[in-house]
């Protein structure tokens, strides 16, 4: 530390120079050094209280992130399984349309899917209703229109591809057949 | 509270961005950055923004608008819903959903925006603009060329003089700008694009191919049956993705028709090199529209410092390589191409407020990965070259593949010799590993297909696999800790590094002999570098970095 060693040389015994006026240089130059210090402590005391409350921060920021990154690695995870699994129960549906009145073949079918079902839903992963019901552009994408005069317009007649949620988002939208009502036909509400 | 947040208005599709402690970033609307640019309204009556309002489109055409930027700046009127509409109150309903999903996010609603377009909008696009954004109840603090954004989000308003080409190949369009940069003013000098050019239209290449495949197989058109063509898109659009990645992908869709009561099932290949072949003439469009934007602004490739890839659809690997052969020099893409617009506005909204900005922050490879293979170089085949799979300066984590083949008749194995660098020579780089892949069938040479893959994970891992396509036979390794295993040049750029700041700090030494001493020490270490000394260059950076502590404590 510089100052010591200035300090150390002012006071070195030198001849000529009287033990009085020694004594009264030290004693004011031990009062500065006692006010450096003082004030070096505050700042540092200051410094401290900083520091503690930047790690409470910390702590707290931490705590939140890493929430974030557990949820962020279900979710991921979720959409991996679903990104694999998804074209999989596309194909087991595909094949129902195709099992026609063989009971036997589209009951195992369903029980594939079943499972298939179950297992998505363990990661929060569930399908979106749409065959029978409104369509709904926020669940259904809309591939296909058909003209019909049994039925009020915007009914779901087909779920072309089933779409599924994770949790309440949608990751995947049912692609779906929507009825449009024959030119002519007015159905209640629609006047 | 975040008061200004940019926002990259496009034709497909929309995206807003904000910075956060100097970092720019996206927000994210239900998991994804991009909100389709498109406004509906139900059946209901409720107005309808993005996916939504996609949805309905084919049910309710008459009350729902797409595209609508392609209508700024004309006379042109929108009918939605019975109602008539001005290209900017349709624009005004997708920037205050976007507004909406700022103000989800951030907890405050924001109250200015920085707005971008195409740089070849006249003033009155840009007035609508402007008014479709304050319709929305935000302040446009400006309205800036997309290209510009672009250079923005890679930190080039920092850079010294320099010209950029912006290429940008999004959904539905494309646009390629040369814009120069200087004392940090960033101009457009030269653009051209086409409208009507983008991914859209290579999915629509696939899905021809592929059902024109299935019509010479099976007599039955894919195409005529709105449930089998919406898988098809659906399958065409994947196929189209892991074709960046993968060599080869399969189009698999069970029981898709049917022909006299019999269900019948889709399942073809795609070879990169096939839907290179499809979308040959559509990239051939961009080239042209490039070399008009070099003769409007009077330039050569050569004159241009720096390519950015901009859009989703530039992910494409001919698209780096037909730029590369053309322009000469490597085209950038760190910068998530679908979102970097927007970066870039956020960029610019936070310089408007005053507020620090650091560069967007991307992960990536510093080094090239590769194998040794047989190949051309500088004209001639060796035994030795060095065939890159993962480029340098790819954003991790990254999955990358390519296929290779056998030189012998009959040859039964291969051995897969791993390498990390830039040298064309595989030697010439730092060596990996290598691993054998045993029991290839016999066939003659140039037949069997063998995929080399790289997975590169954000720890440094790299798993490498070598499959045999026919077999399925498969050798992998693995190797961790990539990044630590420089290429012994490369350990250079850290000695680089404490040069550069030696010189730094000298310069505001005033002493002069320890200037003088500092400076001479930083040369000493150079001219040990160029004589390969490295023996010197230790004890040399040993002594510079004391000095250098020195200077730090005092």
């Amino acid at each position: 530390m510089g100052f010591i060693n200035d300090l150390a040389a002012k006071f070195t015994f030198r001849p000529g120079r009287g033990r009085k006026e020694q004594n009264g240089l030290l004693a004011e130059e031990l009062a500065a050094l006692a006010k450096k210090i003082e004030r070096l402590a505050r700042e540092q005391y200051k410094a401290n209280i900083l520091a503690e409350q930047s790690i409470s921060m910390i702590h707290e920021q931490r705590a939140g992130l890493r929430e974030e990154i557990r949820a962020g690695a279900i979710r991921e995870l979720a959409m991996g399984l679903a990104g694999d699994l998804l074209p999989i129960i596309d194909g087991i549906l595909a094949c129902l349309d195709f099992a026609g009145e063989n009971e036997s073949l589209r009951a195992g079918l369903r029980s594939v899917l079943d499972r298939a079902e179950v297992a998505l839903a363990r990661y929060g992963i569930t399908p979106i209703e749409a065959l029978g019901g409104k369509f709904n552009p926020s669940l259904h994408n809309a591939v296909e229109v058909v003209e019909v005069s049994d039925l009020p317009p915007e009914i779901v007649l087909k779920e072309i591809t089933r779409g599924y949620r994770l949790g309440e988002a949608v990751i995947r939208y049912s692609e779906v057949a929507v009825s449009k009502s024959q030119t002519g036909t007015v159905w209640p509400g629609m006047e | 509270m975040k008061e200004i947040v940019g926002i990259d208005l496009g034709t497909t599709n929309s995206v807003i961005a904000y910075v956060d402690m100097g970092r720019p970033r996206v927000i994210p609307a239900d998991g994804d950055a991009r909100i389709p640019s498109v406004v509906g309204v139900s059946e209901e009556g409720k107005l309808l923004v993005g996916r939504p309002a996609r949805n309905q489109y084919i049910i309710r055409p008459e009350s729902t608008v797409k595209s609508v930027k392609r209508l700024m700046g004309s006379e042109q009127r929108v009918i939605m819903a019975g109602k008539e509409y001005t290209p900017s109150q349709i624009s005004a309903m997708i920037l205050g959903r976007l507004r909406d999903i700022a103000q989800a996010h951030l907890g405050d609603r924001p109250q200015k925006a920085v707005i971008t377009v195409p740089a070849y909008f006249a003033d009155a696009a840009r007035q609508e603009t402007r008014e479709a954004g304050e319709l929305a109840g935000l302040d446009v603090v400006r309205i800036i060329n997309e290209p510009t954004a672009s250079a923005l989000a890679y930190g080039l308003n920092r850079e010294d003089e320099q010209r950029v080409l912006v290429y940008d190949l999004g959904g539905g369009t494309f646009d390629v700008s040369i814009v120069e940069i200087a004392s940090g003013v960033i101009e457009v000098i030269a653009t051209s694009g086409d409208n009507h050019l983008g991914g859209d239209d290579f999915d629509q290449r696939i899905v021809d191919y592929v059902a024109g495949e299935f019509l010479k197989e099976h007599g039955v058109d894919l195409r005529r049956d709105a449930r089998a063509l919406a898988r098809l898109i659906r399958a065409a659009e994947a196929a189209k993705i892991e074709l960046s990645d993968h060599p080869f992908a399969a189009i698999r869709e069970e029981f898709i028709a049917a022909k006299d009561g019999k269900p019948l099932n889709l399942g073809i290949e795609v070879s990169r090199a096939k839907f290179e072949e499809l979308i040959g003439d559509l990239l051939d469009r961009t080239t042209r529209l490039l070399d008009k934007t070099l003769a409007d602004a009077s330039m050569k490739p050569s004159d241009i410092d720096r390519i950015l890839l901009v859009g989703g659809s530039t992910r494409i690997p001919a698209v780096s390589e037909i730029l590369e052969a053309r322009m000469g020099k490597e085209p950038s893409s760190e910068v998530n191409p679908d979102e970097c617009v927007a970066l870039g506005a956020a960029v610019q909204a936070a310089i408007i407020a005053g507020e620090e900005v650091d560069a967007v922050l991307v992960d990536v490879t510093a080094f090239s990965l590769g194998i040794s293979a047989i190949g051309e170089v500088g004209g001639m085949v060796v035994p030795n070259a060095y065939s890159t799979i993962i480029k340098r300066n790819t954003v991790i984590p990254t999955s990358k593949a390519e296929v290779y083949t056998t030189v012998r008749d009959n040859q039964d194995e291969v051995e897969i010799e791993v390498y990390q660098g830039e040298n064309p020579i595989a030697s010439g780089n730092a060596f990996l590993g290598k691993f054998m892949l045993k029991g290839i069938k016999p066939a003659p040479a140039g037949e069997p297909k063998i995929i080399v893959k790289f997975e590169y994970d954000l720890d440094g891992m790299v798993q490498v696999s070598a499959v045999e396509k026919e077999t399925g036979k498969e050798q992998r390794m693995t190797i961790s800790n990539v990044r630590d295993k420089v290429p012994e040049k490369a350990e250079n750029t850290a000695i680089l590094a404490v040069i550069d700041k030696a010189r730094s700090i000298a310069g505001g030494v005033e002493d002069e002999e320890e200037r003088a001493a500092l400076l001479s020490l930083a040369d000493d270490i150079e001219a040990a570098l160029d004589q390969d000394d490295m023996d010197a260059v230790a004890e040399l950076e040993a002594e510079l970095i004391d000095a250098l502590y020195e200077f730090e404590e005092e």
